[in-house]
């Protein structure tokens, strides 16, 4: 039986064993040459989050301009178009509903309730991973 | 097998690993001193190769990642160690978890890895003593191999582990007794 000796600050002095473990052949110079690729990528990664964004070009800035023009002059149309067609029935529609003025408010509520609870659910995490999905 | 660096030259690498225009080609450096040192601490707790390659790159990964909060305050190897250390410690709190391990029975996990670890060549006095760390607690494990196989000064194991120098003894010597008893018991 081997006798485990203390030594002079009663520490046991087990001799000067090695742990007996040993490690593959050439791994410390594959460890460091796959380390400096996981940092290369690391740092890409770093400069594609960071990189600054380009402003457009003078045309295609002009270009713009005209498809925003044209959209705000869509929008306005389809707006009133829709005002037009819908005026006339308003006070039938606003009559059908009057019996069911209660119960309208009721589902009202409740509908404003569950999107307030929905969106008050939704994580900063959930939003970006639910534009970002196809990227990922 | 380990580099030490000496006064200036941990003064000047310091320099340039906070410097950003060389920390790079520092950080290189700095790998090539340390990961020897590092993979053995690492592998003293965990037992497989395999698993101590994975928290060795995470280690310098996460230095690397960090070298902005790095100012040279403490010395290049104690901050090393610490990431290591902390490392190591959720690794084995994960495998632990995934593993459904309990309290009573810790050592388990790393007896299975010490028996399946196909880089071990040692003898069975060897074997045994691992097995008899392999029973301690994390952190008494962590101070008795310090301690014992790196012989390295309280004062640092102190800043390292962030617990004091006192505090360390009495871990070491619950340790040392631990192991000791072990011995007996499976009568080496």
């Amino acid at each position: 039986m081997k006798q485990i000796k203390m030594n002079d600050w009663n520490e046991p002095d087990f001799g000067t064993y090695e742990t007996g473990m040993t490690v593959p052949e050439g791994f410390f110079a594959d460890f460091q040459k796959n380390l400096e690729l996981k940092i290369d990528e690391l740092e890409a990664q770093k400069a594609q989050r960071t990189a600054p964004t380009l402003p457009l070009e003078p045309q295609a800035a002009a270009g713009s301009h005209h498809i925003l023009w044209w959209s705000i002059a869509a929008s306005v149309a389809l707006i009133t178009g829709l005002f037009v067609w819908f005026s006339p029935r308003e006070a039938a529609y606003n009559e059908t509903l009057a019996g069911e003025a209660v119960t309208a408010e009721a589902i009202s509520e409740t509908s404003d309730l569950s999107e307030s609870m929905m969106l008050a659910s939704v994580s900063d995490y959930d939003i970006y991973e639910a534009l970002y999905s196809e990227e990922l | 097998m380990s580099k030490t660096l000496n006064p200036s030259e941990e003064a000047r690498l310091t320099a340039r690993l906070i410097n950003p225009d060389t920390r790079r080609a520092a950080f290189t450096e700095m790998v090539g001193i340390y990961q020897e040192q590092l993979y053995w601490q690492i592998r003293k707790l965990l037992i497989s190769h395999d698993d101590t390659a994975d928290v060795l790159q995470n280690t310098f990964l996460k230095a690397w990642t960090n070298l902005d909060n790095f100012r040279g305050e403490a010395k290049i190897s104690t901050w090393l160690y610490s990431i290591a250390h902390n490392e190591s410690i959720t690794f084995l709190q994960k495998r632990q978890a995934e593993q459904e391990m309990t309290q009573s029975d810790p050592e388990g996990f790393l007896m299975d890895q010490l028996q399946a670890d196909k880089y071990f060549d040692g003898d069975e006095t060897q074997r045994t003593l691992l097995k008899a760390i392999a029973t301690l607690p994390a952190k008494q494990r962590q101070v008795f191999n310090m301690r014992y196989f790196d012989d390295m000064p309280y004062e640092e194991i102190s800043a390292i582990l962030n617990t004091s120098v006192g505090a360390l003894k009495a871990s070491y010597h619950f340790a040392a007794e631990k192991v000791a008893a072990y011995f007996h018991k499976n009568e080496v």
